[in-house]
């Protein structure tokens, strides 16, 4: 099933296109990657989906409803769930805290009832603790739960960006970046992270750099150049694709 | 000339001693703030308890002093002032300048309900804190959703014209005159009318704020409220609605300060517009910055620390604001997370660094783009 | 009356039209909103008051002293209170923008006493009509110094080298710092110039209202604020011309609504201008990177 679809997406700053035209699907239970060159319009195509931009031309169609002007905690709460690129954890909250502040799209205690502790609001709460730590417990970051998270190692920081997504309870993870200025045996414990997200039945997209991760990992590569979409295909096509080697090398740079 | 070299001269030794004293009190709260968050959550409830006991017996041990009672008062009233702007600028991270319309708001609601029609007090306290919270919401409405810079502005503009209309619309607030002759509150019969009952009203009235404050803060409205002060665009992206957050935090603190200004009016059974000027709301925003902004703990010792403080200062009443202007910078540039922050009391005070260092994206979202 | 009304209100905008240029350059330049900036204008009125009648000088280096002192205390401000957080997150620079508010408020209380304090009569008022327009000379030399100094202004902003690295400084301080400019430099330039104009305008208040008094730059800044939202935060040409709006507006507000509203009119149209077009009416939106 088609989890994600988008037809003829197209975002300009002004002059500048930064997206062009982009059809991309994925299939549900999939790990698709997108890659390209610095500045080949992967972040703006992920802040397209997630509704901090809205495209100038094109629709984005999410399980059947279409991302029309749709505020992005309106499509989180309809189950797309990101990380940053720069890290933007919330800087005064605990490890915990961040991950609880991620189910806050999937609770609905009112003012009063949270004040007053009613029964419902407590019951939530528990669930919401439950929950978090649950996900703490799945990415083996509950050791530190109390630590403030910005204060945690690199590494860290950024498993605590996925927890704290994954809590908001996605069909639809994307991944921006998710190794960046991580070291090999930091990069080969994220792909290990990412298969094990993907086995509990998400679905994955991932903007990477780190060609040895984006080959182990995906079910299928999307490249971008320049904001246009130029292949699409299996890892092992990707990686013969003659224009692809172009966009990252230049023309004749293969030689 | 002899003059300006006199003030040059106190506010330069002003400015040394704050400067001092900071350091000196940082290192002090810094202290306070690793003992709380180390210990266990029996002893933390039996220093409580202690506490309270002692804010409890504290008018009685003081009967005889009516100007002890008299500050104290003043100091519970500023706490609950405080704690409300708290939960717009500590919780929601917006900086609101005119915190003391919505107190005048409250004060005049109940000066004229009680006055003109006889109304009780309690019927006017929560219509005082009713209204506030409308006026909240009427002004958050178009001002919430812009940038904190403008919402600085747009609150102080309000406090203005709220103040214009008191003192012009004489048909219904006297004018500049005021409203003399507020009642005391009666309860079954039972008057209010001893500065040792108003101690207890207003006793309960800060419970109920800190009560509030405090739930707030761990509920899910909180968590949103915290995520959204920290970086709104991360917490849109968990799915938390970012305005609709900053507006409840908006007309739940103007409630708070309307049910300051209720009680005010009803201890001093005067108001009049000069009352509530801007100096009023910088200094409840002052109490706010010094006691550490978002920690209710922290934001209890500012009210405490900045009502006493004047009092006790007497001599140089006429440096105070000068002093206050001088607080606010100093805290800024030396101690910009206040006394007790939110974070030193989570333990995780040596972070603080790294946590401002994060925050920078507010600079770099201005320099940049 | 009508007449007579808008030329007081181009006398007056002009005034905030002077006052939001250096606003709004400060804002273009740090992205801080000044709450100094009113006080500057009343320390430029106060220090040529002092100029007047203390020192017994005549009115144009009183005028110079004005703006040479308010000058010098917006760089010390830009110094002492600003600099240190310059790298902290921006509600913090906010803060220390009020409390330096709230210090030179009361800075001016102490030493010169919080009562209004009277400007000495120094040009003779006469009344001109030109083509149905009813202007008195203090209008007219409002309006002449007020046109003198944008004018100075635009050329150092368009042809010098301090103006170009302003305006480079002004779209982004981390590229400008990386090109060579000394963008510490820029800073305090870019207070030194908007001060200075802060205080020409208030020089020009006082004499125009023959008064000055510690609290007149409160108003005065949210005006200028006001006039800067207008026509659109950091942009020059949109200041002087949310400055002219405001003035006329106000000027025929005061006149044929109510006289005691008269401060309450900015906020009305800033509140208005929030809903409608809060880039303003020169200004571009920008939106935070993600």
């Amino acid at each position: 099933m088609r989890i994600l679809e988008t037809k003829n997406v197209t975002k300009a700053f002004g002059g500048l296109v930064a997206v062009n035209d982009v059809d991309f699907h994925i299939e549900e239970g999939e790990i698709v990657s997108l890659i390209g060159p610095n500045g080949a319009g992967k972040t703006t195509f992920f802040n397209l989906i997630t509704g901090i931009y809205e495209p100038t031309k094109g629709e984005i169609k999410f399980l059947d409803q279409f991302l029309k002007k749709s505020k992005p905690y309106e499509i989180t709460k309809l189950g797309i769930g990101r990380t940053f690129q720069n890290i933007r954890l919330f800087s005064s909250m605990t490890v915990l805290e961040n991950v609880m502040a991620g189910q806050y799209c999937r609770t609905k205690a009112d003012l009063f009832s949270a004040i007053f502790k009613l029964p419902n609001a407590r019951k939530e709460e528990d669930r919401v603790m439950e929950k978090s730590l649950e996900i703490l417990d799945f990415l083996d970051l509950k050791k530190i739960k109390d630590e403030i998270a910005v204060s945690l190692p690199y590494g860290y920081q950024r498993r605590v960006e996925i927890a704290r997504a994954l809590a908001t309870e996605p069909k639809l993870l994307l991944l921006d970046e998710p190794a960046a200025g991580m070291n090999t045996g930091e990069k080969k414990e994220m792909q290990g992270i990412i298969r094990k997200i993907r086995d509990k039945g998400f679905t994955i997209l991932v903007i990477e750099h780190d060609m040895k991760l984006v080959m182990g990992i995906s079910d299928r590569i999307v490249v971008l150049d320049y904001g246009n979409k130029i292949a699409e295909g299996l890892p092992q096509e990707i990686q013969h694709n003659e224009r692809v080697i172009e966009a990252y090398l230049g023309k004749g740079g293969a030689a | 000339m002899a003059n300006l070299s006199r003030v040059l001269f106190n506010l330069v030794l002003a400015t040394a001693i704050l400067f001092g004293l900071i350091k000196i009190l940082s290192k002090a709260f810094d202290f306070v703030a690793r003992y709380i968050s180390s210990i266990d959550k029996k002893t933390k409830r039996f220093i409580n308890i202690g506490i309270a006991l002692m804010v409890a017996i504290w008018p009685i041990v003081f009967i005889n002093q009516p100007y002890v009672l008299r500050t104290s008062i003043i100091v519970l009233l500023y706490i609950v002032l405080a704690l409300s702007l708290n939960i717009v600028l500590g919780f929601a991270g917006q900086l609101s300048i005119g915190h003391s319309a919505f107190y005048a708001i409250g004060a005049y609601v109940t000066a004229l309900l009680t006055v003109n029609f006889q109304i009780s007090f309690w019927i006017a306290l929560p219509t005082s804190a009713l209204i506030a919270a409308l006026f909240g919401l009427l002004l958050g409405i178009p001002t919430l959703r812009l940038k904190g810079d403008y919402l600085a502005i747009t609150t102080i503009g309000f406090g203005e014209i709220l103040r214009l209309v008191l003192i012009n619309w004489t048909n219904l607030t006297r004018g500049p005159a005021g409203i003399p002759g507020i009642p005391f509150p009666k309860i079954f019969g039972f008057m209010i009318n001893t500065n040792l009952r108003y101690y207890y009203l207003i006793l309960v009235l800060v419970m109920f704020t800190i009560f509030v404050s405090y739930r707030l803060l761990n509920s899910r409205l909180g968590r949103g409220l915290i995520a959204v002060r920290d970086d709104e665009i991360a917490a849109e992206a968990m799915g938390i609605k970012s305005t609709y957050l900053k507006i409840l935090a908006f007309v739940l603190g103007a409630a708070f300060a309307g049910i300051a200004g209720s009680f005010f009016a009803t201890y001093i059974h005067y108001v009049n517009p000069d009352n509530f000027n801007y100096m009023e709301s910088v200094l409840i925003l002052c109490m706010v910055v010094l006691g550490g902004v978002g920690s209710i703990p922290g934001v209890i010792l500012g009210a405490t620390v900045l009502t006493i403080i004047p009092e006790a200062l007497r001599d140089i009443a006429t440096y105070r604001y000068a002093i206050y202007g001088i607080l606010l910078i100093l805290m800024m540039i030396i101690r910009p997370q206040g006394m007790l922050s939110m974070a030193s009391l989570k333990g995780g005070a040596k972070s603080e660094n790294s946590g401002n260092k994060k925050r920078n994206k507010g600079l770099r979202g201005l320099s940049g783009s | 009356m009508f007449m007579e009304q808008l030329s007081n209100g181009i006398a007056l905008g002009s005034i905030y039209a002077l006052t939001a240029i250096g606003f709004t350059m400060v804002y273009g330049i740090i992205r801080l909103i000044n709450f100094v900036h009113g006080d500057i204008y009343m320390m430029g009125a106060f220090f040529a008051l002092t100029g007047l009648t203390v020192l017994g000088l005549p009115l144009i280096p009183s005028f110079l002293l004005g703006m040479i002192g308010a000058s010098i205390v917006g760089v010390l401000l830009a110094k002492f209170a600003y600099s240190p957080v310059f790298k902290a997150p921006r509600i913090n620079l906010l803060l220390c923008a009020i409390g330096a508010a709230i210090f030179l408020e009361n800075f001016a209380m102490l030493v010169w006493g919080p009562e209004t304090q009277s400007f000495p009569t120094l040009i003779e008022n006469k009344t001109y009509s030109i083509f149905g327009f009813k202007a008195t000379t203090l209008q007219l030399i409002i309006l002449g110094v007020s046109i003198a100094l944008v004018l100075i202004l635009t050329y150092i902003v368009k042809y010098t080298k301090l103006g170009r690295a302003m305006r480079c400084t002004s779209q982004d301080m981390e590229a400008a710092k990386l090109m060579g400019i000394n963008t510490n430099r820029v800073v305090y330039f870019t207070f030194m110039i908007g001060s200075s104009l802060g205080a020409a305008a208030g020089v020009l208040v006082g004499m125009y209202y023959k008064a000055a008094y510690p609290m007149m730059g409160f108003t005065a800044g949210l005006k200028a604020f006001v006039s800067a939202v207008i026509g659109g935060i950091g942009n020059i040409p949109g200041a002087m011309l949310g400055g002219l709006i405001m003035g006329v507006s106000e000027s025929l507000g005061a006149a044929y609504i109510s006289s005691g509203y008269r401060d309450a009119i900015a906020f009305i149209i800033l509140i208005f201008i929030l809903l409608v077009k809060p880039s303003g009416i020169l200004g571009k939106s920008v939106k935070e990177k993600v």
